[in-house]
């Protein structure tokens, strides 16, 4: 027995040795040797769900990495915010377009690699585009106004389109239209391709464990040595916005950003260890109003203006969103411009004027209206916000029956237009008022479907504003069409949804805020302690 | 019935236990609402054909008694389908999540089962004591808190206190690019030798442990207790006393052993616990596991992915369970009978 014991103490002791001399070790952190690149970690609740492959998917995640991955013919440059314009990148300047606004002739940048060591030229571009064509992705859509992409000389291109499209330079500067190096995509097929793409941008892709991290490295030999990254990037994927919270405050992350819980804000920008960025300006909460569902009191105009001076944004903004979010004013929300105040006419929010509206709607006592929405998918504020929009039109007699349901099934039937009222959220793709202008004015775009809108003149405004090139008479087209909107009450705009990107002060620098989501991440930088 | 039999017919049972289980959740699947492409597509710009497409593309277009044809045939022949979501095929997103749920699984039950047994068997040698009601007390504390409430509020404390242990994640950035042999992260710091991966990993597997590990620990203290305090009373080991043995021979030698055999079959059925608390635990630790790839999968309505989940799920509970019903048969041959 005494012996059983001895050789138990000797065999406690080893252990425990050990676990000191690895626990040391691990906490020994020899000094960086000065060549060693820096780990920033960038902790995000956003995942890549489907592939990195710009050819085939433009979903949020994937945007903030390919958008330093892949360079885009033009682009929205950094350190202008909150101003956004376009100017050139992979291009060399300016496309020329023909008079009749169909061929668009397009210099590039000289003395451009992609990460693989291929040459970049025209040949590159013609082969993403017509790429792009034959994967038949959801991306497509963004060029689908091409028809097709020639070869003027190896460093020209010339694209010829269906139809005129003001909008075209604004979506070039989406990673999707990023070329892709024809080599890398020969040489590793489809399937490898999509993990690990290659592109011509100041990061490199390394490594993609999928629902984990995604690690970035500097590509050294970046066309634009100034653009050259400092940093590794280490891309950390969080599934709850508490743990990613706790991350950051315990340093084991640089920078935190969407999606963060709106009642963690007070406590993030009260913290003297952290400061903040915009990492997103074209965010929009806001409320569909149905005007074409059989048998709705919403099929009245008057009802949905009465519905709208009810609604109180401010209170919103401060009640739902602790003033994070500032009220929006607006609608629609056109990327790239000065909006017309339209929607002034329905401010001060007037609840006499609503009941009034009602009386001459013939719905003196009040109407039944049902209000969807989806929990989580789009934030996990929409149950409060619903909650609260219910109270506001409830001052007028509107009484409101919540109804909520899973993503799946909001979406489906959002889309099908079986909405009486719906919360949801509008973002820009690209810094163009087409970019939103269509898809929620023309009678062919998704979210117009969702309100059952069906207008001759946002038919014509619309299809004018996208083949218009002239910016004043654009400026013209859009403002007519914020009005018209302004008149037909189907959306409801809530709040700016900005979204802040936080990071800790003293291990980061070059930390920028930028009118998109997907940041110019080249600036970032590491402290040294 | 001789064990050789016994094992093949548990085996065998297994097979129309998982076709069932495939069964029930393909029809839970498809019978409730929610569009699984306009799950994938959610408010991003879309045309109808472009949705018609992708349903085409996933077979969903089909009839329903084809659509399940299709995948059993498939699963059959050991494939389990494709992802709509992640655009590659099911067994090879559960290869690549597997390894993360087996560690977390394998220390919290490591820490849960000597844990658990010990805290239960002393609380009976010292039954109607002090130590008894708090160990007793602790264990139903324990057990009814929720384990991603429990594993946030050690998470806060960890924070609060700047205690150096990371709060998510399996590993450092710096860590995490190891090469990845079998995926388990202790065993590939093992492998290529590197003593700051290892301690990393311990570290990293720290809290998630202590979370999903206690929960089991104190239902098992429950039932160690129970039965050890219900074994003690047995007339054989009255008669053991009697005749003049020590009494830590009687409880070694008699009540022990008989004591631990039906705790043997309460740990198999815990493996099913253990992986609905991994869920959770996952998902507040940022551990890249199936329990998070699930939430992940239902969340778009993946259907293969989902089943592809949930059949592993069901393989994992019915290897343990087989594992115990044969360690069993082992150390108590009437279950043969």
């Amino acid at each position: 027995m005494k012996m059983k014991r001895t050789y138990a103490a000797i065999a406690a002791i080893v252990i425990i040795a050990i676990i000191a001399i690895s626990v040391g070790y691990y906490y020994y952190n020899p000094k960086p040797t000065p060549k060693e690149i820096p780990t920033l970690v960038l902790g995000t609740t956003l995942d890549v769900t489907v592939n990195l492959d710009p050819g085939q998917d433009y979903m949020v995640g994937m945007l903030d990495t390919n958008n330093v991955v892949f360079d885009p013919l033009y682009e929205v440059p950094p350190g202008i915010y909150p101003d956004a314009r376009l100017a050139p990148r992979l291009a060399a300047s300016d496309p020329v377009v023909s008079p009749d606004g169909l061929h668009w002739t397009i210099a590039l940048r000289q003395g451009v690699k992609f990460q693989d060591g291929t040459a970049f030229n025209a040949t590159a571009v013609k082969f993403s585009f017509d790429r792009l064509k034959d994967l038949k992705s959801y991306s497509a859509w963004l060029l689908e106004s091409i028809d097709s992409v020639d070869v003027v000389d190896l460093y020209t291109v010339r694209l010829n389109l269906k139809y005129p499209n003001a909008a075209l330079k604004g979506a070039l500067t989406m990673p999707v239209a990023g070329p892709v190096s024809p080599s890398a995509v020969q040489r590793m097929g489809l399937e490898k391709f999509q993990q690990l793409p290659v592109g011509t941008g100041p990061f490199k892709y390394v490594e993609w464990k999928k629902g984990d991290h995604i690690t970035l490295a500097p590509f050294e030999d970046y066309w634009n040595q100034s653009r050259v990254p400092k940093v590794t990037l280490f891309y950390k994927i969080y599934s709850d916005s508490a743990t990613l919270k706790l991350a950051l405050e315990k340093g084991e992350i640089d920078t935190a950003w969407d999606y963060i819980a709106i009642s963690d804000y007070p406590t993030l920008l009260a913290d003297p260890n952290l400061k903040y960025a915009i990492a997103a300006e074209g965010y929009h909460t806001w409320m569909t109003l149905n005007m074409n569902l059989p048998g709705s009191p919403l099929l009245d105009a008057r009802v949905r203006q009465a519905i709208i001076f009810c609604i109180d944004q401010k209170e919103i903004s401060e009640k739902v969103y602790h003033g994070v979010y500032p009220p929006s004013e607006e609608t629609p929300f056109l990327p790239g411009f000065d909006p017309k105040p339209s929607w002034l006419r329905y401010k001060p929010t007037d609840i006499a004027k609503a009941k009034e509206l009602l009386t001459a709607a013939g719905d003196p006592n009040g109407i039944d209206v049902t209000l969807w929405f989806t929990p989580v998918a789009l934030g996990k504020e929409m149950p409060d916000l619903a909650a609260l929009v219910q109270e506001q039109l409830g001052r007028a007699g509107i009484r409101v029956t919540l109804k909520s349901t899973e993503q799946g099934t909001f979406f489906q039937q959002f889309r099908a237009g079986e909405y009486e009222m719906a919360l949801g959220i509008m973002s820009p793709d690209y810094l163009d008022p087409d970019s939103v202008a269509y898809f929620i004015a023309n009678s062919h775009g998704s979210y117009s479907k969702r309100v059952r809108l069906n207008d001759t003149l946002l038919d014509q405004l619309t299809l004018q504003g996208v083949a218009t090139t002239d910016p004043a008479q654009r400026e013209k087209i859009y403002g007519d069409l914020q009005d018209r909107l302004a008149d037909l009450a189907v959306y409801v705009p809530f709040v700016h949804q900005n979204n802040y990107w936080f990071y800790k002060a003293s291990t980061v620098s070059g930390v920028l805020s930028y009118y998109f989501q997907y940041s110019p991440w080249w600036t970032l930088e590491k402290k040294t302690p | 019935m001789k064990l050789r039999t016994f094992i093949l017919l548990r085996l065998l049972l297994t097979i129309p236990m998982i076709l069932i289980l495939v069964t029930v959740v393909f029809g839970i699947m498809r019978v409730l609402p929610g569009d699984p492409v306009a799950a994938v597509m959610g408010s991003k710009q879309g045309s109808e054909q472009q949705i018609e497409l992708l349903r085409h593309e996933l077979g969903l277009d089909k009839p329903l008694y084809l659509q399940y044809l299709d995948y059993v045939g498939n699963l059959l022949r050991g494939d389990f389908g494709y992802s709509m979501v992640r655009q590659r095929p099911v067994a090879s997103e559960l290869a690549d999540h597997l390894p993360a749920t087996i560690e977390l699984t394998f220390w919290s039950m490591l820490l849960a089962i000597p844990l658990g047994i010990y805290s239960g068997v002393f609380a009976a040698r010292k039954a109607g004591s002090k130590i008894d009601a708090s160990i007793r007390i602790g264990a139903l504390v324990r057990w009814c808190i929720p384990v991603f409430w429990f594993g946030l509020i050690l998470q806060i404390l960890v924070v609060q206190y700047g205690l150096p242990l990371p709060v998510s994640g399996q590993a450092s950035p710096q860590i995490a690019t190891v090469a990845h042999v079998t995926g388990l992260y202790v065993v590939d710091a093992i492998l290529a030798g590197d003593a700051r991966a290892l301690v990393d990993s311990f570290l990293h597997l720290a809290l998630p442990v202590v979370t999903l590990g206690t929960t089991m620990a104190a239902s098992l203290t429950k039932i160690a207790r129970t039965n050890v305090v219900d074994v003690l009373g047995e007339e054989y080991i009255k008669v053991a006393s009697l005749k003049g043995c020590p009494d830590e021979q009687v409880f070694q030698k008699h009540a022990l052993p008989n004591a631990l055999i039906p705790i043997l079959t309460y740990t198999g059925l815990q493996v099913a616990i253990l992986l609905q608390g991994a869920i959770l635990t996952e998902t507040v630790f940022a551990w890249s596991g199936l329990g998070r790839l699930l939430i992940f999968s239902v969340g778009f309505r993946d259907f293969n992915l989902i089943q592809g989940c949930v059949v592993l799920f069901a393989l994992v509970v019915s290897l343990a369970n087989l594992i115990v019903d044969i360690s069993y048969a082992i150390v108590d041959p009437r279950v043969r009978l």
